[in-house]
């Protein structure tokens, strides 16, 4: 599966109905892209550097993403948007938690890891993301992979995404879990010597009405 | 959020000859900064005990915060401070090697894990 994710950050000056058409026409050329699954939707307040707009695309390969790509990066560049940010990646690991979990809010983390960090500790980092769903009972999927293409002003590296049961989840639970501010967050906390992302991250969430992140 | 108190614990080995420039480094510079971000120092422990020209010191440096929220609240404010970074960076020459780990008591493991 090649994956592709958008964060679109509405113009300041766009107007509700310009924003609404806008937002319309992205979801049909999303319809019409070909994409096995698709998710177009709007952000929930709490996001940092979130954008207005979540557009995540699904494709069979590589090649069919190429083949929309035009198409879906044109719907995106219009007055009611000011710009967007996003990555293109093969799925990494991924995982579900329990075959009756159904997520209702997707997730997604865009993250850049400095460059030069050692294989081994860039390893290290993933494993420790990926302990996150063991313990947090609300991560009913998850997916983490590297990314192959950037777009936007951060070079991204990974993308780090879940599907929670629920918002105030995501708002509580995975912010208060020991495994979060014990454990992961060295990484980004520039105070501890281990901290690999420096770069202002993205973090952004919408509703989520089908399950997106499925494992082979 | 959780109410219960956690522990910020910062362990520097300082070059020998170091560790009293640093310790009052850390309370005349970084403490105040800290204390405005809601960390409350609880210890500053050193080893070997004494200030010796030859040895180095492993000084271990506790904080405490009031639960999760003043965790994040402390982090938060810290990565928005570029001084603080400049701080560690100022005191490199006087370190040989640092950690910073997190702590709660054995009692509330279960209660924060439980969220």
């Amino acid at each position: 599966m090649y994956n592709v994710t958008r964060v679109v950050h509405a113009a300041n000056g766009a107007g509700a109905d310009e924003w609404t058409d806008a937002v319309k026409n992205i979801a049909a050329v999303a319809e019409s892209s070909n994409a096995l699954r698709r998710l177009v939707c709007t952000t929930l307040p709490g996001v940092i550097n979130g954008g207005d707009l979540i557009v995540h695309l699904q494709f069979e390969d590589e090649m069919a993403w190429q083949t929309a790509r035009d198409a879906v990066d044109d719907s995106l560049r219009c007055a009611a948007v000011d710009h967007f940010h996003g990555a293109e990646y093969s799925s990494g690991t991924t995982g579900r938690s329990g075959a009756d979990a159904a997520g209702q809010v997707y997730r997604a983390l865009f993250i850049r890891v400095s460059p030069g960090t050692p294989q081994d500790v860039l390893e290290e980092f993933e494993r420790d993301l990926l302990r996150m769903p063991t313990h947090i009972s609300s991560i009913c999927a998850w997916r983490l992979s590297r990314v192959d293409a950037a777009i936007g002003h951060t070079p991204w590296t990974h993308v780090w995404e879940q599907e929670f049961t629920d918002l105030g989840s995501l708002q509580t639970q995975y912010l208060d879990h020991p495994i979060h501010w014990a454990v992961v967050d060295r990484w980004f906390d520039p105070e501890c010597p281990e901290a690999v992302v420096h770069d202002r991250i993205c973090h952004t969430f919408g509703n989520l009405t089908e399950r997106l992140l499925t494992v082979k | 959020m959780t109410d219960e108190t956690l522990y910020v614990i910062d362990r520097i080995v300082t070059k020998p000859g170091c560790g009293r420039q640093f310790v009052d480094a850390l309370l005349d510079q970084y403490l105040p900064s800290a204390q405005r971000r809601g960390m409350t120092l609880a210890d500053v422990l050193v080893s070997p005990p004494l200030w010796c020209d030859q040895d180095p010191n492993t000084l271990t440096v506790t904080w405490t915060v009031d639960g999760t929220a003043g965790w994040w609240s402390m982090t938060r404010q810290g990565r928005r401070d570029s001084t603080l970074r400049q701080w560690w960076d100022a005191m490199a020459p006087l370190i040989i090697e640092r950690s910073r780990s997190m702590a709660a008591a054995a009692k509330d493991i279960e209660g924060l894990s439980n969220v």
